[in-house]
């Protein structure tokens, strides 16, 4: 599982941190769909997507950061993205941008 | 890769080569703007490297596509204003387009060729995140422009991002806009391919401008990764619709071609409006127009232009040739029908009537006044031929309607030549817009400061000429920075601003172009190349201190000659200038070398617009003819036969001929073609062939091969003599005997002096015709690999001619001139002491008396015939009146050592001297002879007061007078 659940994410804190240290590829993504859903579900709280350590999203990751934000846009939950800058260029490409606030860290590679 | 890919990707290489061509200037340019960089400058730049790496991307060609990518990633950064201009980043630059040059001459290796220095180079300048995704960064906040262009609606509403000057870059770049859906499904997992990676190999193949993706499908996060999104993405690229598919990988159906051309026409009115805008505002700016100019030219370009291919070209112009020598043909066929028209029956009828008429009534009147009958003869005879005259000025008059035409086909032939011509000019900038970059380099690797001014870069040349420029171009200008430009030290030590200045020059000039290279370096040390020449034994001390500056400045252009002291990688050998001087040579041009020690250097080279059709004299050896190419004629010698024996003559293995002082080496253009020797038979004209190895054999009568006097041919068939000719067997065996047949007028010889690099020598032929305009044709490799054509040509009259090539057969003659300078030197001495005695016009006269006297004739005014009545006496003083006036008269006798008259004569001649003062006369008696002659006087020679000296003239002891102490003399 690349994601875990930081002292942060438990429902008394006051962030959520889901880490994913994996590119997202494939059917991986359908198991992170499960997972963020999941931590989701028990927090009421900013939420933090962190991707700052992978380079290569797939379109079905593309639709699950989509996804989560939309989610969070339902449960009025403050969404970020900590990215590498290759990510970020490619999110700025697809102008998600606009609807995400990023934090560019580190290097994918 | 199929036949028609590698056709494109031909095509490729020659727009990429033509783009790299293109960058050099433009970064230099950045290079010396530094912060002061222009958009439009920095865009032209990114647009070239970005057409390569489009081009290359779809063709698969890793490196290329890699380091034009870098190169492209560094130039973005300096658009996005996040990166400053260096000299850096500007080598770093260059060291990529050197690179892509490389890989573009050899592109089937270029993957293996290893580009890890280049991006070494490179990698500085590159941001990391660009480095991923080159594509212009939408993330920025859009400026807020308001589309202008035309677009498709549709396009507008998905792409509200999509910048004006976006599309403007692309389409002035040649490229064309597509509206691309992609589905996430099926066209990227289906294929095992994210966004990311599709996008970065779509940036091969041209740039990625806007990228609109649909997430309005996705509303929640449960079964987000299951939907399906659309991503709408807007690609420029150089290739084809027909083509974007297959390059994309992404069905046709989904793949929509955005109308550039209205956007084209747009952006052409817009231009149209903005020039006329200018032209209509006054007082704009002198920058503002020459952006004005270059946005114009640039259009122009796009409008105008034709890639055409060198070979089609070629045949245009070998077809106009043909065109013109057909041309030629047909004027001498119809010029031989009017002729043979001329001698028709309706002529001549009636030319035979008059003629009939005339010897009736002629032979009646003569018969009737037979005294007056001659000139009755001679006026009728007069009649008839103005008779004759005017039928054949009546035939031509008649056949005037077809002489226009054939006159408006030479014009139009001549015309149609002339365009086909032009076709093959091209720009001297093609050349020259590569020294800038050879200039910076050099200067940096010297430390020398060196501004490169360019001028006349639209002068045109054939292309041809263009090729073979470059290589002495090139020498001469790295001469001007390596050895011509001083350091900044030394320039300021010696009162010049520390950078120098190399100007670059083309300019027409009667009819040949210029090419002029001029430096303010420090010039020429002539003493030191006059030194080394003297060292090297290239020329006696003596004649070193004779020569002028110019002439021991063109000692460089020998090969071996250098005076550095030391060897660089950069020049001082000695070999670049004689490569110069050879392939100025080669192209009939000349070259000047004119320099000042310490102010600098102009080389100038004059040059022939074309190669393509030169001036020739066509000459003929052994019945054939051949094209000399004026150009290397210095000039033609007829040696008469009688003088062959007298000045042509063997010196070491060469036979030579004196020419004013020089020994020129013989070629006999027969022996180098290996053509067997004949010469034309005096009485038949037959041609048989000739035994004699040199004109210079003495040998009067031929010996046969025992030694023993041959048979004489038979004398000529008595058919073939006129009456006055025929002659007897025995005539003809002494005239056979007795007179050289080499001594015929026929046998005269001709040579053609011709150049041979530095030195000249003659090429012996046996007939020079006419000189002619031939268009020249190049010859096939095993032809050419002979070395003694330079091409060939048809001839006014059709026949094919070989044009002779210069040097090759100099080179063939196996001629050595370092074996003739020795005897060439003794043979100039002979000649100049020749030339220095000073021949003398003398007057010989006498005194009436015995002695024979003689006066140089400048000194003379007038000699005048006087009688004697004439003479008057005041005094002992004898006046005669001249001209008006009172001259006195002088008699010799008594002022030289000589008899008096022996008898008083009622006429006398009087001398009168060339003189400013105190004119006089002086008697003489008779007037011989004017003789030119050497004075010089016999040993013995008479001596004293009013005498030069005596000496032998006509055969007789003549003293010659000292006529102006004579005159002093007499005055006082």
């Amino acid at each position: 599982m690349g994601s875990k659940k930081t002292p942060a994410g438990k429902p008394d804190k006051k962030l959520l941190r889901l880490t994913v240290k994996k590119n997202i590829i494939g059917e991986y993504s359908t198991e992170l769909e499960n997972q963020f859903r999941t931590e989701l579900s028990t927090v009421n709280c900013p939420v933090v997507l962190d991707l700052s350590t992978i380079t290569i999203v797939d379109s079905r990751g593309v639709a699950l950061c989509v996804g989560l934000y939309k989610e969070c846009q339902q449960k009025n939950l403050q969404i970020s993205i900590d990215v590498s800058p290759e990510l970020a260029q490619f999110f700025k490409l697809l102008k998600l941008d606009r609807i995400l606030q990023f934090n560019e860290k580190g290097s994918g590679k | 890769m199929s036949l028609y890919d590698k056709e494109m990707l031909n095509e490729l290489i020659v727009e990429s080569r033509e783009h790299l061509a293109s960058v050099e200037p433009d970064l230099l340019e950045l290079e010396q703007r530094g912060a002061d960089v222009s958009d439009e400058l920095i865009n032209r730049v990114f647009r070239a490297v970005h057409s390569i790496k489009g081009g290359f991307g779809f063709f698969g060609i890793e490196r290329i596509t890699t380091l034009a990518h870098s190169m492209e990633n560094s130039l973005s950064r300096v658009r996005n204003k996040t990166l400053a201009v260096s000299s850096e980043l500007t080598d770093a630059l260059f060291t990529g387009i050197d690179k892509l040059r490389l890989l573009l001459d050899d592109v089937d290796n270029a993957d293996q060729t290893s580009i890890d220095d280049e991006l070494a180079k490179l990698a500085p300048f590159i941001d990391d995140a660009s480095a991923a995704t080159p594509a212009s960064s939408p993330s920025e906040p859009k400026r807020p422009e308001k589309p202008q262009l035309e677009l498709d609606r549709n396009i507008r509403e998905k792409h509200p991002d999509l910048s004006d000057s976006q599309i403007v870059d692309s389409v002035k770049n040649g490229q064309l806009l597509y509206q691309i859906i992609l589905r996430s499904h099926t066209d990227l997992e289906a294929n095992d391919l994210t966004p990311i990676n599709l996008f970065n190999e779509w940036d091969k193949i041209g740039m990625v401008l806007d990228i609109v993706l649909d997430f309005d499908t996705i509303t929640e996060l449960a079964g987000s990764t299951g939907t399906e999104l659309t991503y709408s993405a807007i690609l420029a690229s150089v290739l084809e619709p027909d083509l974007i598919s297959t390059a994309t990988g992404i069905p046709s159906e989904q793949i929509y071609h955005l109308d550039t051309a209205k956007i084209r026409n747009q952006l052409q009115k817009e231009q149209r409006n903005t020039q006329a805008q200018t032209a209509a505002t006054p007082g704009n700016g002198a920058a503002k127009k020459t952006g004005a100019a270059t946005a114009t030219k640039t259009e122009s370009r796009i409008e105008d232009a034709l890639r055409v291919k060198v070979s089609l070209l070629n045949k245009l112009m070998n077809l106009a040739g043909e065109l013109v020598l057909s041309r030629n043909q047909l004027l001498q066929r119809v010029n031989r029908t009017i002729r043979e028209s001329l001698d028709s029956d309706a002529i001549f009828s009636e030319v035979e009537r008059q003629i009939e008429q005339s010897y009736e009534q002629t032979a009646e009147a003569v018969a009737r006044d037979p005294a007056n009958g001659p000139q009755r003869i001679k006026a009728e005879s007069q009649r008839l031929i103005d008779l004759f005259r005017q039928s054949l000025n009546f035939k031509i008059t008649e056949l005037s309607g077809v002489h226009a035409i054939i006159q408006n086909v030479d014009r139009v032939t001549s015309m149609l030549q002339e365009s086909t011509m032009q076709t093959r000019l091209q720009p001297i900038s093609v050349l020259f817009s590569k020294f800038p970059r050879i200039v910076r380099d050099l200067a940096k690797k010297c430390e020398k400061e060196v501004q490169l001014s360019v001028i006349g870069q639209e002068v045109e040349l054939d292309k041809s000429i263009i090729e073979l420029l470059s290589d002495p171009l090139t020498h001469l200008i790295r001469n001007s920075v390596d050895h011509g430009i001083e350091l900044p030290a030394k320039r300021q030590a010696a009162g010049k601003p520390p950078g120098g200045q190399v100007v670059l020059k083309a300019y027409h000039e009667s009819g040949k172009v210029n090419i002029q290279i001029e430096d303010n370096g420090g010039g020429i040390n002539t003493e030191r190349v006059r030194n080394r020449a003297i060292e090297r034994g290239l020329v006696t001390a003596e004649a070193a201190q004779q020569m002028s500056d110019s002439e021991i400045n063109r000692f460089i252009l020998m090969p071996g000659f250098s005076t550095a002291e030391k060897v660089s990688d950069v020049s001082g050998r000695g070999v670049g200038m004689d490569v110069v001087k050879t392939n100025i040579e080669r192209l009939g041009g000349v070259i000047d070398i004119q320099s000042v020690y310490g102010t600098g250097t102009t080389i100038t080279m004059q040059l022939p617009l074309t190669l393509a059709i030169i001036s020739s004299l066509v000459v003929a050896s052994e019945g054939r003819r051949f094209a000399v190419p004026q150009v290397g004629i210095e000039e033609l010698v007829r040696v008469r036969s009688k003088d062959i024996t007298k000045l042509i003559e063997r010196v070491g293995q060469s036979e030579v001929y004196r020419l004013r002082g020089n020994l020129l080496p013989l070629v006999r253009l027969a022996e180098i073609l290996d053509l067997p020797p004949t010469f034309v038979h005096p009485q038949t004209g037959e041609r048989l062939p000739d035994r004699r190895a040199r004109w210079s054999d003495r040998r009067g009568i031929p010996k046969g091969d025992n030694g023993k006097e041959p048979a004489a041919p038979p004398p000529p068939p008595e058919e073939q003599k006129s009456d006055s000719e025929a002659m007897t067997q025995k005539q003809w065996d002494e005239r056979r005997r007795g007179g050289d047949r080499r001594k015929n007028v026929h046998n005269a010889v001709k040579i053609v002096v011709m150049h041979a690099g530095e030195n000249l020598f003659g090429l012996v032929v046996d007939e020079v015709y006419d000189s002619e305009e031939i268009v020249v044709k190049p010859l096939s490799a095993y032809i050419k690999s002979c070395g003694a054509y330079a091409g060939t040509t048809i001839l006014g009259d059709g026949a094919v001619t070989m044009i002779l090539d210069t040097n090759g057969i100099a080179r063939l003659g196996h001629l050595k001139f370092s074996e003739l300078d020795n005897a060439n030197n003794e043979e100039r001495e002979k000649f100049e002491r020749e030339q220095s005695k000073v021949l003398q016009d003398i007057l010989l006269f006498d005194n009436g008396s015995e002695e024979r006297l003689g006066v140089e004739l400048l000194r003379v005014a007038r000699i005048e015939k006087i009688d004697c009545e004439r003479i008057e006496h005041v005094g002992n003083r004898e006046f005669v009146r001249y001209e008006n006036s009172s001259l006195p008269l002088i008699r010799l006798q008594n002022h030289l050592p000589i008899s008096p008259p022996q008898a008083v004569k009622q006429h006398q001649f009087i001398i009168v001297p060339k003189t400013d003062k105190n004119p006089v006369g002086i008697a003489i008696e008779n007037v011989h002879d004017v003789i030119r002659t050497e004075l010089t006087f016999v040993a013995g020679s008479m001596e004293g007061r009013n005498i030069a000296g005596s000496t032998i003239l006509n055969k007789r002891m003549t003293i010659i007078l000292n006529l102006p102490e004579l005159l002093e003399g007499a005055a006082a």
